[in-house]
């Protein structure tokens, strides 16, 4: 094994990269090669040097500027997606795209005589090939634009006013941007379920009235999956004792409503009409005073500590 | 520049994937970025700005791809803002640059004057010899060496193949073991 390339490979096995069958290999070569086994004691003292780097630290006040500029609405920084191109790049591709336009052109000018050629029908077909190819370079341009292609602004901009009935995105949990503690979970939790479930139960009165078309189906399946898990979260924090309900009818509800709206099932069937009739509709009307969650909430008050976060987290992401 | 948006609303558990990320990986966002610009405090910005942006993609952004992304993005925004300061450079010369390093002591507790002083010279040799690497080479290193990111997460981050993410990382680690020869003596 050549010294270069065994020294190239021992910086991959230094990651923990090399496959078996050439960690082997390159073992072998170090037994047996004093610069590389050199090379490899440097490389590991030189990883020891850098993990000596400190780390810079945010500022303290981090955090509460960004919560500042969330919620003052700021949008993206345009810089964000742009993909840096070089100028020489940018002359390259000037280049070739300008050559691959020309072959286009000529490929066409030759077809189209090519074709009234054989309208005439009295010579042999000659078909010319092109005098310039198109040079595989061309397909790097693209891929420069991809990842800017893929994240302009999000969609919900465009869709969110796109139902009349929708539920209203002014009360989104954006607006209370702060350090995620149990009883903001809880009441922006408790306050989606409650829009979900009358915008829900609004579509399956249209349902049972004869009006439905497919999206609509399709909407009903993704908002009952929301509620499930919204429930879901709901049930966890009474369980942990971060929130209680004044109406008793409301807490027998949401116990009945979470074992009703099988989650899983409902993954498995697909968005049909079947699936909200059989899953979904039984569990709303069997349901009703959970239209009216909010009014009966009361969260316990809790402080941003670190314990608790992690509690938080787990029950929001169970 | 920013525009306006209208807000949206993620769900619970996306928030809270955020405010995870917003915790575990402010700090590594933030080096990495006062590395690439040689400035603490735009590095901050970039860091801000980079949250901002996953902020506003949540409903775009698998929760596992929330490093990488927001990786890519602070390099676009750091490239940016080199970009700019090129031009800036070539008529004022980077007066900022070595003021604004920020100089972290560590645990110096229970150091003696002179290890201290040591310690802060070794700091010097390293960031320096960071900042010496060619910026493609330096990308990969940080990425991999410093922020411990995987090759593939880091392919994505700099928009090349894995086998050149491990290429100039062999590199990179070639010339900072030349650059801080005397640290790594025996």
């Amino acid at each position: 094994m050549h010294c270069r390339t065994c020294q190239h490979e021992l910086s991959e096995y230094l990651d923990g990269r090399l496959a078996s069958g050439r960690r082997a290999l390159v073992l072998d070569h170090l037994a047996s090669c004093e610069p590389c086994t050199r090379f490899w004691s440097e490389l590991e003292r030189t990883r020891n040097v850098a993990s000596r780097l400190s780390q810079h630290r945010v500022g303290a006040d981090f955090r509460t500027r960004l919560f500042a500029r969330i919620e003052s609405g700021e949008g993206t920084p345009t810089a964000v997606f742009t993909e840096p191109v070089s100028i020489g790049a940018r002359v390259r591709y000037m280049f070739v795209g300008a050559a691959a336009a020309a072959a286009v052109l000529a490929i066409a000018s030759l077809l189209k005589d090519n074709g009234s050629e054989r309208a005439r029908g009295d010579e042999a077909m000659f078909v010319a090939q092109p005098t310039m190819p198109p040079s595989p370079r061309t397909a790097v341009e693209p891929k420069q634009a991809q990842f800017a292609g893929d994240l302009r602004e999000p969609a919900y901009v465009a869709s969110a006013a796109a139902s009349p009935l929708a539920p209203r995105r002014q009360d989104a949990i954006l607006t209370s941007v702060k350090p995620l503690t149990s009883d903001l979970l809880a009441v922006e939790t408790a306050r989606q379920f409650e829009q979900r479930h009358k915008w829900t139960s609004h579509c399956i009165a249209l349902l049972d009235n004869g009006v439905a078309d497919e999206p609509m189906v399709r909407k009903i399946c993704d908002d009952a999956d929301s509620l499930s898990r919204l429930g879901g979260v709901l049930a966890e924090l009474r369980d942990a004792k971060r929130l209680s309900f004044g109406d008793p009818q409301v807490d027998s509800d949401l116990r009945v409503f979470v074992t009703l709206l099988d989650r899983d099932r409902l993954r498995q069937e697909g968005p049909s009409l079947a699936s909200v009739r059989e899953f979904v509709a039984p569990a709303l009307r069997k349901s009703l005073s959970l239209s009216r969650l909010t009014t009966a909430l009361s969260v316990t008050p809790s402080f941003d500590r670190g314990d608790e976060q992690q509690e938080v987290q787990r029950i929001a992401r169970s | 520049m920013h525009s306006r948006v209208a807000q949206h609303e993620p769900d619970p558990a996306t928030l809270v994937a955020w405010h995870r990320a917003l915790a575990e990986h402010a700090d590594g966002l933030k080096s990495f970025a006062a590395r690439m610009l040689g400035d603490s405090t735009a590095a901050e910005d970039v860091a801000q700005d980079s949250f901002l942006a996953l902020y506003r993609h949540l409903e775009q952004v698998p929760v596992a791809a929330y490093r990488p992304w927001l990786y890519r993005v602070a390099r676009n925004l750091c490239l940016d803002q080199l970009r700019r300061r090129k031009f800036k450079m070539s008529l004022f010369g980077d007066l900022s640059r070595d003021e604004d390093q920020p100089f972290v002591p560590g645990d110096t507790d229970n150091q003696r004057p002179d290890q201290i002083a040591e310690t802060r010279e070794a700091n010097e040799t390293i960031e320096r010899a960071i900042d010496q690497l060619p910026a493609k080479f330096r990308e990969a290193f940080l990425l991999c060496e410093v922020e411990g990111l995987s090759y593939e997460d880091a392919s994505a981050i700099l928009g090349c193949p894995v086998k050149t993410v491990s290429t100039r990382l062999f590199r990179a680690r070639q010339r900072f073991k030349s650059l801080v020869s005397r640290l790594i003596k025996v």
